[in-house]
């Protein structure tokens, strides 16, 4: 287990320290405006010249962020390093606990008789597993020698994940908290784990709400008593006015938009990202940790500025569930298509951008694809623990009815 | 009988106005057998606040007292100035059309008055200035204080100042600004402009400046109106001699001089000296040992003023004499991976002491500039790391206004230094490129302003182009469509998935989708029935999510066991 | 006292009564390629200016800048015939909208005179219910568009909706409007507004053609039907008595090669093309009348003493600012 920490270290300190990393931290699919390294070395910069960072278009940080890392700024190589390290060390542990706590729960549910040929096994190299897909990802790697604060974010990402595990609703709160004043979506988590626990619901959402209030407290006092951040950090987030292309489709559907209808669509847009959080929660009430899988996918794929580091925790957490893999349909075609996707990307960036031979389309439309095939993912998971979970209950065996063969369907 | 009238007209000015119009033409030999020709007319006046005019243009004194103006400086070029082949220019402008106003009156006034005097001018002077719009407008702290005399002690806040570096610069340009002088174009020095030689030069510049000034015989400060039009002519060398006249030149000869001008006089300054050359007529005032000047409206022997330049010998011309002291170029460089580049200014000193200068750039705010890596460093003769000694910074805001950095900068003796800025292009929205988006947008110039001797020169550097990407231009529709489809398929697949429950039927009472009976119906027509149930199984693979089921609930793999049990 | 002061009166004694004449040209297309219409637009603003319209009731709308681009050889000039006898750039021409600020909505905003506030007077179309006014577009078209700068479109029910605009607000007594463009009768087709004619140089379906090239130069400089229009507007004279039936016969499909659209006669209801003179559109014909008698002159107390009467007062302090701080 040493050693591959040991070479997680590694393999991040030698993308990190060499001329590689920057070219990483140009990609437009490794940093966004939101979380590019490069903002935040002029947020310092204007501060130590005495203007206001959030005068101009460039940072969208919150205070506390850029108080933060102008600390660190002299190691911030090795600070992201460290943060992936301990992402990875609290991903391990909550990923044990979450697969021991779903097996334990199966156990002691009543199911069908056929579900000794069905049940799942404790593994324990799910943790393992975990560990070395957020280790080894090369999103994740790239993400780290890029410094994008998105490591920041998957920090508390795990943070969140280390308190399902452990049943702590105001850990969760605290993280989420914290979480939500850096991009404002990730307060969509909070809806299933308050469902879940609902006895200690009330204690997670004064944390959630005491914790937001002092965080933009200080924020206010620290930034001059002004709330002139508000907009640069989240109205920039909700009224996406920066068409940089990424790897989502917002960007060039805003870019292309007729001004006359920008308002409906957005407002259709942030709604759409917002809603799955409630009817998901509901229909899986009890496994908060697929609920929560969901919304981070979710989040990856609709949020107006993804980067691949947001595809980084839900592709490690993947494990779990690996006793659904025999009801996926489409898992290969979404590997292929990821593997594919990821390495046009910037070959096409580059046709478009620096040879002026292809155009916006090739490079849109290979965004377009990576949304949709991570979207089958999603599905492809729920679908196959609903499958299972029929199976739970009514057994592996398909009946007749009236003698002709049936079928498990959609209804 | 026209002249008569403007005689009788100029006689019978009112005493106690007073208003006083000249005319110059300097003609200044420029290396590499370039000759620049400047012509300036010059009105000056006291109170402009009246409704007759003998000299100033009216149509431009309304909408300098309409709007409160108090310095106006307009100039539309094309071409660019080489200091360093043909020294300092006598009216330095850069390169397309540039605008700067100072207001008098109410600050909270200036941004509605600011239109309306864009597009007033642009009306007059046929210049597409309104293009110009608030997100090129800048009002810099420190640099292009009024050269006149005004109310607002040099506040900035008073101050506009636009570029648009694509302004075309053509005859329709000239007609109207020779509307504004008291002669037109039918008699005095503006009668030898003739639109194809001027449009087929090296480098022209059109200019209107009106400022404040205080004037002998004026009752309080005046008002001092100058049109000036400079030109490099590359003149035509018949039999290989560099000679030059008016009509070989300009394509004209000055026959009549501007009656209500004061003084015409043309200068002519060589770089050879005189006893090298000849030059008729010979009613010259000798000024200094390369230059001479005629006064045009004292001229006798000849009716007609033609003046020509021979070279005694076929002599090589000579360069400057002196170089100029300071040159500053500008330029992009870009790194061929990477979108975003770096805005590089290059300052030489050739003189052997420092020069302090003050240098403005503006960077357009869709080039998002990080001042975090600005740099300047002096290159020659050795690499050291310098500072700024005072800088004013206002940073962008998107669609708003752009970037203004000023920078105070002392260039060491004989050295060159290096100031540079990184910065990426911003992808706009499909409606806010220009018509023609794939020539890239410009840079406005930077400009240098720093003491030589006595005066306060003012250089304009390049205006370097940058290519910006582009989205599709033909494709909001489709876009939007397939980004629709997409989130509808997210969504619709969830929405599924969260209100639907599995259940059991019976296969007959699947519902198949539309396409799949279709499908199968051809099918069932065409093939065998084997090659039936292929085609079905690889229709599952896009279709309905039972078959799918079906199919995989054949097979289960028993985890201790490991056979494959078929269950149906 | 001068004895004989002139009045200028436009009078024109047969035909409907406008006293003003107007003339918007707009060429809509933009690169060197596209430099036939530009020409087109030039020949037809020398044509009116030849024949009395002053530049004050032009509005001259040219896309790009064919005459100092710097691809022309012939710099600061503009030819519309291979033999380059008559150059229609000349030196008082006056653009009033040129480059980027030739767009659809500037186009509609200064036939419906819906400019914002500070328009200066050279770029409005100041027409009144005397006025009779001559528009002329000319760039690439299709079924139902006209194409701008080769990035918007400027569709034909829109323009017919500004003509109703127009006719609405009294904009003008009669207005001529021709097109040149391929299937330009789509745009002549949907005007519904009445003292309309128009004429298409092409029906729908159909391309209009350029009529021929100038080597030198190296593009076609002329398109067929303002070639032909142009020809026979040289033999018109300010005072010629040429109707638009006389033109209207000029345009045989054999020669332009396409077949012209007209709009709907029964439109123009106070009388037929035969009865309209070229010059009601074309030209701005004034006559003078003589008077012997003296006329006083206005009495001058009446204007203002001064150009601006709202400017406040010139006591304010001037001083002189140094030009740099160091």
């Amino acid at each position: 287990m040493l050693a591959e920490f040991l070479v997680g270290v590694l393999l991040r300190l030698s993308t990190a320290l060499t001329p590689i990393s920057q070219w990483f931290e140009e990609r437009v699919e490794i940093t966004t405006p939101t979380s590019s390294w490069k903002r935040i070395e002029e947020g310092i910069a204007l501060k130590q010249f005495g203007l206001d960072p959030y005068a101009g278009d460039i940072v969208h940080e919150p205070p506390l962020n850029i108080m933060l890392y102008s600390i660190i700024s002299s190691y911030a190589s090795y600070f992201f390093i460290l943060m992936d390290i301990l992402s990875a060390l609290l991903l391990k542990e909550s990923i044990e606990r979450i697969h021991k706590n779903m097996v334990d729960k199966e156990i002691s549910q009543e199911c069908h008789s056929t579900f000794e040929k069905l049940k799942m096994k404790l593994n324990e190299r799910t943790g393992y597993y975990s560990l070395l897909i957020f280790l080894f990802n090369p999103y994740s790697v790239a993400l780290c020698a890029s410094k994008s604060t998105q490591c920041t974010s998957n920090l508390l990402y795990t943070l969140i994940l280390y308190g399902v595990s452990t049943e702590k609703v105001v850990l969760v709160a605290l993280a989420t908290s914290l979480a939500t004043y850096s991009s404002l979506f990730p307060v969509m988590v909070l809806v299933p784990v308050l469902l879940h626990h609902r006895d200690k619901a009330l204690s997670g959402i004064t944390t959630f709400v005491v914790s937001t209030c002092t965080l933009h407290y200080i924020s206010y006092v620290i930034s001059g008593y002004s709330w002139g951040y508000l907009e640069s950090v989240y109205g920039f987030v909700l009224t996406v006015p920066d068409y940089t292309p990424n790897i989502g489709a917002a960007w060039y559907f805003f870019s292309e938009m007729f001004s006359h209808f920008t308002v409906l669509f957005l407002s259709v847009y942030q709604l759409n990202l917002l809603l799955y959080s409630l009817p998901l929660s509901l229909k899986f009430p009890n496994s908060p940790p697929l609920v929560i899988f969901s919304l981070l996918m979710v989040l990856a794929l609709f949020k107006p500025y993804t980067c691949v580091g947001d595809y980084v925790v839900p592709f490690a957490m993947l494990p779990l569930w690996l006793h659904l893999f025999k009801y996926l349909q489409q898992f290969y075609i979404v590997a292929v298509a990821t593997v594919v996707l990821t390495l046009l990307w910037p070959v096409l960036w580059y046709l478009w951008v620096h040879c002026l031979n292809a155009n916006s389309n090739f490079y849109f439309a290979v965004t377009l694809a990576f949304v949709l095939f991570q979207s089958f993912l999603l599905s492809d998971i729920l679908y196959a623990k609903m499958r299972r979970d029929y199976a739970l209950k009514n057994g592996i065996e398909t009946k007749k009815i009236d003698g002709q063969d049936t079928v498990v369907t959609l209804n | 009988m026209f002249y008569v009238t403007i005689c009788l007209l100029a006689l019978t000015t009112r005493v106690s106005s007073f208003e006083r119009y000249s005319e110059n033409l300097d003609i200044i030999h420029l290396p590499g057998n370039k000759v620049n020709t400047v012509f300036s007319f010059t009105s000056v006046s006291d109170n402009v606040n009246r409704q007759h005019f003998d000299v100033l243009p009216r149509s431009l004194v309304s909408i300098l007292l309409n709007y409160l103006v108090e310095e106006l400086h307009l100039s539309l070029t094309q071409g660019l100035w080489r200091d360093n082949l043909w020294g300092y220019s006598a009216h330095s402008a850069p390169p397309g059309g540039q605008f700067l106003v100072w207001f008098g009156g109410p600050l909270d006034t200036i941004n509605e008055r600011w239109v309306n005097v864009r597009n007033s001018i642009s009306g007059i002077t046929c210049a597409s200035l309104s293009a110009l719009s608030s997100e090129d407008t800048i009002s810099p702290k420190l640099s292009l204080k009024p050269v006149g005399l005004t109310s607002t002690k040099g506040d900035s806040r008073y101050m506009r100042y636009g570029v648009s570096p694509f302004e075309v610069v053509c005859t329709e340009n000239l007609t109207p600004w020779l509307k504004l002088l008291p002669c037109g174009s039918s008699a005095g020095l503006a009668s030898l402009l003739d639109a194809s030689k001027l449009y087929d030069t090296t480098y022209h510049s059109l200019a209107v400046n009106v400022r404040r000034v205080s004037c002998e015989g004026c009752s309080g400060p005046g008002w001092e109106i100058q049109l000036t039009l400079s030109l490099v002519f590359s003149p035509p060398q018949l039999s290989g001699r560099k000679d030059w006249s008016f009509r070989t030149m300009l394509g004209k000869t000055l026959v009549h001089s501007c009656p209500v001008s004061s003084s015409t006089m043309v200068k002519v300054r060589t770089l050879e000296p005189l006893d090298a050359l000849e030059i008729t007529p010979t009613e010259y005032e000798i000024i200094s040992d390369r230059e001479i000047v005629y006064d045009a409206q004292n001229i006798t022997s000849f009716k007609i003023l033609n003046v020509y330049l021979r070279f005694k010998n076929k002599e090589i011309t000579r360069g400057l004499e002196e170089k100029p002291a300071l040159l500053a170029h500008t330029y992009i460089s870009r790194v061929s991976s990477s979108s975003s580049g770096h805005i590089v200014s290059v300052f030489t000193n050739s003189r052997d002491q420092d020069i302090k200068i003050l240098y403005l750039q503006t960077i357009p705010w869709y080039l998002r500039a990080y001042i975090h890596t600005m740099k300047i460093e002096q290159i020659l003769p050795e690499s050291k790391i310098l500072q700024f000694q005072g800088m004013s910074l206002t940073l962008a805001k998107d669609r708003s206004h752009p970037y203004t950095l000023e920078g105070i900068l002392t260039v060491p003796a004989d050295s060159t230094i290096k100031f540079s800025i990184q910065f990426d292009p911003l992808m706009l929205r499909w409606n806010e490129y220009p018509p023609d988006a794939h020539h890239g947008r410009s840079i406005p110039s930077g400009i240098v302003t720093f003491r030589d001797g006595e005066q306060v020169l003012r250089l304009y550097t390049e205006s370097p182009l940058v290519y910006l990407p582009t989205p599709d231009f033909s494709m909001p529709f489709n876009v939007l469509c397939l980004v629709s489809t997409v989130i509808a398929i997210v969504y619709g697949s969830i929405f599924s998935l969260t209100t639907k429950d599995l259940v059991c039927i019976k296969e007959t009472e699947v519902k198949k989708g539309l396409l799949l009976q279709l499908v199968t119906a051809i099918r069932g027509l065409l093939k065998k029935e084997r090659a039936v149930k292929e085609g079905e199984k690889r229709e599952t693979d896009k279709c309905t999510v039972e078959e799918k089921t079906e199919s995989k609930a054949d097979e289960v793999c028993d985890s201790e066991s490991n056979e494959t049990v078929k269950i149906k | 006292m001068l004895p004989a002061i002139c009045l200028l009166l436009l009078f024109c004694p047969l035909s409907a009564v406008h006293t003003n004449n107007w003339v918007v040209i707009a060429d809509a297309s933009r690169y060197w390629f596209n430099y036939r219409h530009a020409a087109n637009a030039l020949s037809i603003y020398y044509s009116v200016k030849r024949l009395g319209i002053p530049d004050s009731h032009i509005i001259l709308m040219l896309s790009d800048d064919m005459a100092c681009n710097p691809r022309n050889p012939t710099s600061a000039q503009v030819f519309n015939n291979r033999d380059r006898h008559v150059q229609i750039y000349p030196d008082d021409v006056e653009v009033d909208y040129r480059d980027s600020e030739v767009t659809v909505e500037n186009f509609f905003r200064v036939l419906t005179d819906r400019l914002p506030e500070g328009t200066p007077s050279s770029k409005r179309l100041m027409s009144d219910e005397n006025s009779n006014i001559l528009v002329y577009l000319t760039g690439h078209g299709g079924d139902g568009f006209l194409k701008f700068q080769d990035t918007e479109e400027m569709n034909a029910l829109e323009l017919s909706d500004v003509f109703q605009q127009m006719h609405e607000k009294k904009r003008y007594n009669e207005l001529f409007f021709m097109i040149d463009t391929c299937q330009a009768g789509s745009m002549v087709l949907p005007i519904k507004s009445p003292n309309i004619i128009g004429v298409g140089s092409s029906t729908v379906g159909q391309d209009s053609l350029s009529h021929h090239g100038d080597h030198e130069i190296g593009v076609y400089v002329i398109d067929r039907f303002t070639y032909f229009t142009l020809d026979f507007l040289e033999k018109v004279q300010p005072n010629s008595r040429a109707t638009l039936n006389d033109l209207f016969r000029v345009y045989s499909t054999a020669e332009i090669r396409s077949t012209p659209q007209y709009s709907n006669f029964n439109l123009f209801k106070t009388r037929r093309p035969g009865d309209v003179l070229i010059t009601d559109f074309f030209g701005s014909v004034r006559q003078t009348v003589l008077f012997d008698e003296q006329i006083a002159p206005l009495n001058r107390t009446v204007l203002a003493n001064n150009l601006n009467p709202n400017e406040q007062n010139l006591d304010l302090q001037l001083d002189s600012v140094p030009q740099l701080p160091f």
